[in-house]
């Protein structure tokens, strides 16, 4: 049976409305709900699941971040992770840490831990990179399913459907592989009060990126960012002919 | 006519009005001076009494005012008041501190039984159907509540436990591990394994919890089942239980620094003849290397509201410690 190692990300509430800074290094963080990002609970609850179908023997989640980001840790470990590892990265390391950053830590991880399958998110809501997969496949040199939105077990490994621009996509990979979870993928479960009770007594272990041996120097550098342009407002116009009026004034025709 | 110091008269339209407010404000100052003099007074008694304590105590005691006359009953005997001041000490004596202590604990424990039967409903849904037992459940408020919620700090009660399920059903199918034996319940939670015990007719069987509360839902569950256990709140783990012969332990190795300091605990009690019997559903603290002195005696599947509130197990075991 399969050990399964699981990332998840804190990250803004997807229902919060994000705000800039005014000097324009990053957005506002201070005082704003978090949550586990929702593709990271998408992986978790698959992993859960293989695990409740006897695929996997145990499901370790794993989060790199400030302490907070062990609240995330509960979450996954009362919707059914076995035990937990909180790599723990504050100020401003945090601030520049890239998906490079994480792919190492998450492979060196999977060694460590001597996990089979590898399971994250396709991206976080965030930062929007879409790297941490596929950068950590390529760190092991592991198969990799991106955008899953089916896993299935086959003697042989697993059986992957994939969601692409033209549609869906099997392929077949042998194990151990890394998989990130697309939005279809499954419905991850609420936890509940007797789930959150009883993780609250799972093992949660402290780790460093250091501990590692995993160099957290920034590669890039954030120039600015700003908020999206606002929409202009639109128009009516009373008839067709006015509108086509306008859309040839415009040289839209 | 006018009021002196106020420019009130008689002539005035809304005179009445006028002339109340004026009293109310009057009285009001009276009040106001009265509690004055009062606190005056009081002060200087107090100040002249102080510096008299200082001066000459005895002149102080004989100035003060008794409220209460004494000497006007019969005199105290002298010889029973020796005798009672030498007793003292020579006697334990139980002090009654009057019957309103015994009425605020029966009505506190009274409240807490109330708070547990409010938030939890009886029910069968799980391995042991032949015991009811007050759980939360999905239909209950608190199960789907943020844990701040929630009135009890950790409800772990109201809730069985996979590994409980595993050493209730486990006594119920195989009687003989109990009957006539004298029965331990070691963290006994909602009191499942020690209910199933007296159904299986043990000699006597005592439900275990260093927490209170979860003894009190045993107690309760008890007698919803219309059965008699015994509780305790003592922590028994490193004691020698001379008294039981069957030590129970429903889902206890949920830690794994808890899981080292009980395991120990529990190799000892079979060194010494007990039977020990571990409900477990693959709990991180049941170590490989522990499983090595335990043998499989039962596996059971879990019902699926049991897998509701356990992500991530879907089965339970019950094992019995092997004598080392």
């Amino acid at each position: 049976m399969a050990r399964v190692l699981v990332g998840v990300k804190r990250v803004i509430d997807y229902a919060v409305k994000i705000r800039v800074k005014p000097d324009k290094s990053g957005v506002v963080t201070d005082g704003v709900k978090h949550s586990m990002n929702p593709f990271d609970e998408i992986a978790v609850e698959e992993a859960v699941r293989m695990k409740e179908k006897k695929l996997a023997s145990e499901v370790i989640a794993v989060s790199c971040g400030p302490a907070q980001s062990q609240e995330t840790l509960r979450t996954a470990l009362a919707m059914g992770a076995d035990r937990a590892i909180h790599i723990e990265v504050a100020g401003a390391e945090y601030e520049t840490m890239q998906p490079i950053h994480v792919a190492k830590i998450l492979a060196k991880l999977s060694k460590d831990e001597k996990a089979d399958i590898v399971i994250v998110g396709k991206q976080a809501i965030d930062d929007d990179s879409n790297q941490t997969a596929q950068m950590t496949a390529a760190l092991l040199d592991w198969p990799q399913g991106t955008f899953a939105s089916k896993v299935e077990k086959t003697d042989s490994g697993l059986t992957i459907t994939r969601e692409i621009d033209g549609g869906l996509e099997t392929i077949k990979t042998k194990i151990p592989a890394v998989i990130s979870a697309d939005l279809r993928l499954n419905e991850p479960r609420y936890a509940t009060l007797p789930n959150i009770m009883k993780a609250k007594k799972k093992p949660l272990k402290k780790m460093t990126a250091k501990d590692l041996g995993v160099d957290l120097t920034s590669r890039i550098k954030i120039i600015s960012v700003e908020d999206p342009p606002v929409r202009q407002a639109g128009s009516i116009v009373p008839d067709v002919d006015t509108l086509i009026a306008k859309l040839k004034e415009g040289g839209h025709i | 006519m006018a009021f002196a110091g106020t420019n009130v008269s008689l002539s005035q339209p809304d005179i009445t009005q006028k002339l109340t407010e004026r009293i109310d404000d009057l009285k009001q100052r009276i009040a106001a001076w009265g509690k004055r003099i009062r606190r005056y007074t009081e002060r200087s008694t107090r100040f002249n009494q102080n510096r008299l304590f200082q001066s000459d105590q005895k002149r102080l005691y004989e100035s003060l005012e008794r409220p209460m006359v004494s000497g006007t009953g019969p005199a105290p005997n002298q010889a029973d008041t020796v005798a009672f001041w030498r007793g003292l000490w020579s006697e334990p004596v139980n002090h009654s501190e009057g019957p309103w202590t015994e009425v605020v604990a029966r009505k506190m424990l009274k409240n807490l039984t109330a708070q547990i039967v409010r938030h939890t409903v009886a029910s069968r849904q799980h391995l042991t159907p032949e015991i009811a037992l007050r759980l939360i459940t999905p239909s209950c408020p608190l199960w789907s509540a943020p844990v701040e919620d929630s009135p009890f700090k950790d409800p772990f009660w109201a809730f069985y436990w996979p590994g409980g399920q595993a050493t209730a059903r486990y006594i119920l199918d195989n009687k003989q591990v109990v009957q006539n034996r004298v029965v331990l319940d070691v963290g006994c939670g909602c009191g499942a394994g020690s209910i199933a015990a007296a159904f299986m007719e043990a000699k006597r069987v005592v439900a275990n919890d260093t927490d209170e509360v979860a003894v009190m839902a045993s107690q309760i569950n008890a007698e919803l089942n219309g059965i008699k256990i015994e509780t305790s709140t003592e922590d028994m783990i490193g004691r020698r239980c001379e008294e039981f012969e069957v030590v129970l332990i429903g889902d206890m190795f949920y830690d794994e620094e808890f899981a080292k300091v009980l395991f120990e605990w529990l190799k000892a009690l079979t060194r010494n003849g007990k039977t020990v019997l571990i409900g477990d559903p693959g709990r991180h603290g049941l170590t490989h290397s522990k499983r090595e002195h335990l043998s499989l005696l039962a596996t059971y599947q879990l019902p699926k509201e049991t897998c509701l509130e356990n992500h991530g197990y879907t089965d339970t075991t019950l094992w019995r410690l092997n004598k080392t």
